[in-house]
């Protein structure tokens, strides 16, 4: 079962925000002030702490915390 | 930390300068490519990594601080900072061997990207080596 916490630690810790502004509904770029670069490294982050591999186009797939949250849901993390 | 860095030193020559004898601004960011391409090539391999991915410049920058002159020795130093899994930032450090005074500092926030234009992680031998030269004010 996904550890929610700990994604929303990597999150915070990797976008510089405080983990109580980061929601599912969260939009990376709109709400979390993030750029595609930024995003990229949250998902390589993601790979190196859930020791999973994302294919690179599933990457701009990721819009919002939740859209990740489904997505490693659907990997079985 | 001690304070590595990767150098490069040359004199400023009359193509540098405008009718003052004063460097044009646009110089330091050529300066900077050529020291970035001079410390490439001390990764190993660096040619057989470039068949994968292609360097990209995201961001650069360059502070002003002195003016130099025409036949004026520069040191850069070439260190490396806010390393991350898919860009780090190099950093320019021009000394002016002469007064060794800090005469600029300058950056480039760098990334890698494959053939389908993603941004991937910087290739581990790059890595290993720009992990050596840690930038230090």
């Amino acid at each position: 079962m996904l550890d929610k916490n700990k994604l929303k630690s990597i999150i915070g810790e990797t976008l510089g925000v405080k983990e109580e502004n980061i929601k599912e509904d969260s939009k990376f770029i709109d709400d979390l002030g993030a750029d595609s670069l930024d995003v990229t490294e949250l998902v390589l982050s993601i790979e190196d702490q859930f020791n999973i591999k994302i294919p690179d186009e599933e990457v701009g797939k990721f819009k919002t915390v939740k859209d990740l949250i489904v997505y490693l849901e659907g990997r079985g993390v | 930390m001690k304070n590595d860095s990767f150098n490069y030193d040359f004199i400023v020559t009359l193509k540098d300068v405008n009718m003052y004898g004063t460097a044009y601004f646009a110089r330091y960011f050529e300066w900077q490519g050529i020291c970035r391409e001079l410390y490439f090539i001390t990764v190993p391999n660096f040619q057989e990594i470039l068949r994968d991915v292609v360097l990209v410049t995201k961001y650069a920058w360059n502070d002003y601080r002195k003016q130099i002159h025409v036949f004026d020795h520069l040191l850069v130093k070439v260190q490396n900072r806010s390393i991350k899994r898919s860009s780090f930032e190099m950093m320019f450090t021009y000394i002016n061997k002469k007064t060794n005074e800090v005469v600029s500092v300058g950056g480039e926030t760098l990334i890698f990207m494959n053939s389908k234009g993603n941004i991937v992680r910087i290739p581990e031998g790059i890595i290993q080596v720009i992990k050596k030269h840690p930038y230090v004010e």
